[in-house]
């Protein structure tokens, strides 16, 4: 004899359930279904019609055991928003920046290696959000936060608002020159515009790649970093300070190579037809906007420093 | 009847009243089925979908308890308030009642 409809869906609705309840579940399930197809007439048409009536077996065992059907709930919800966002915005560049400077110590080629920390900064964001969702969906199942609010919230968690934090669009506008800042140095190496034969020249001296480039990357992680941390910190003192040592620190490594004249390409200065005295022009122009700009950097930073100390 | 909104917010409005009336209605022992026909008679229509697993949950409170009833054909569970559900039905009606009260005085617009 095969089995009914209903023993079917009393089936598919109980065998998920633990064995204490499974039992007791079952009989509810079964009397419920009798009394209602009964009520309509008993046929198998009517059967048919009750259970679907009540929907997917899954729904109704969750229902049955007093779970909501939910993963993460609105108790836990914005605590495990907080830790999501704030582990994302620090694993993923820790674990890119820490692949980075192993693979360039180890010397390998850097585009691959900036390839291979892209990846690695990936697989660190879906690890993060896989682990943490899942330790806060067991939480939340087994109620270990039922009792107390884990996370009572208190006026002193706003944001530091818009007296101390940076605005968004600041942020993004920090955030976005700081990529296209990465994204050129890389591009104008790998393909450039100006070609000969087919073949694009890179822009600056590919002997930069050595060191130059690569601790300029780094500056420039180092730099999103900062940005983040000034946009929810505000801009006190310190920040003017790290603000401060970063810009130095990029005219430290950049003003000693523009002054040993292996800074463009020598191909591409070839291909331009350059005199020696063209180049010697040139990187005089450009000491002279990196000294410019970081001097900006530096009074920029002290300037929002000062702003924001009096504003509070 | 109702729209799609104002069939949302009358049912917001009844589920908090479907407790009190399992409560006060399973002062005599019924069981799932029988329950949910004499609260449709009465009135008060709600949906098998949430009645099953409300009643479950109440006993889980110790609002109600049960005892399955094999001297039928069918086994059936029989609910019955227990005295802590009583004390509560209690509370709720008298809530209610304040509510009722409160809420006369802001649809009779000052007409008293």
């Amino acid at each position: 004899m095969t089995a009914t409809l209903t023993d079917r869906y009393v089936h598919a609705a109980t065998r998920w359930l633990p064995g204490g309840t499974r039992g007791d579940v079952e009989a509810e399930l079964r009397e419920r279904i009798a009394d209602t197809v009964a009520a309509r007439g008993d046929s198998p048409a009517a059967e048919r019609e009750v259970l679907e009536e009540m929907g997917d077996p899954l729904r109704v065992a969750v229902e049955y055991t007093g779970r909501e059907p939910r993963l993460i709930g609105p108790r836990v919800f914005m605590m495990w928003l907080r830790l999501l966002v704030l582990l994302l915005a620090i694993v993923p560049p820790i674990a890119a920046a820490g692949n980075l400077i192993g693979e360039l110590t180890d010397g390998g080629d850097v585009i691959q290696a900036l390839i291979g920390s892209l990846g690695v900064a990936f697989m660190a964001a879906v690890q993060v959000s896989f682990w943490v969702t899942a330790v806060f969906a067991v939480l939340d199942w087994t109620g270990a936060l039922e009792k107390e609010d884990a996370d009572p919230w208190t006026v002193d968690k706003l944001p530091a608002g818009t007296k101390a934090g940076q605005s968004w669009g600041d942020t993004i506008a920090s955030l976005v020159f700081l990529g296209v800042m990465a994204l050129l140095l890389i591009w104008q190496q790998a393909s450039s515009p100006i070609t000969s034969d087919g073949d694009s020249i890179a822009v600056l001296d590919p002997d930069l790649w050595s060191w130059w480039i690569p601790v300029v990357l780094v500056l420039i992680a180092i730099e999103v970093g900062f940005t983040l941390w000034v946009h929810y910190g505000g801009w006190t003192w310190t920040a003017a300070a790290v603000n401060a040592a970063l810009a130095i620190a990029f005219a430290a490594v950049t003003l000693p190579v523009l002054a040993s004249g292996d800074f463009l390409n020598p191909e591409l200065v070839e291909h331009l037809g350059w005199s020696a005295a063209t180049v010697d022009d040139v990187l005089q122009w450009i000491t002279v906007g990196v000294v410019i700009v970081t001097v900006w950097e530096i009074v920029d930073g002290v300037l929002k420093a000062r702003r924001s100390s009096v504003a509070v | 009847m109702y729209d799609e909104l104002s069939r949302q917010h009358v049912q917001e409005l009844r589920r908090g009243t479907v407790v009190l009336a399992c409560l006060l209605s399973l002062r005599e022992p019924g069981y799932g089925y029988g329950l949910l026909e004499s609260l449709d008679e009465a009135g008060i229509a709600v949906d098998a979908n949430t009645l099953y697993p409300l009643l479950r949950r109440l006993e889980k409170q110790g609002l109600l308890t049960s005892e399955w009833n094999t001297d039928e054909a069918r086994p059936r569970k029989f609910y019955r308030t227990s005295s802590d559900g009583v004390r509560l039905a209690e509370t709720l009606v008298a809530e209610w009642n304040e509510l009722d009260t409160a809420l006369t005085r802001f649809t009779d617009g000052g007409n008293r």
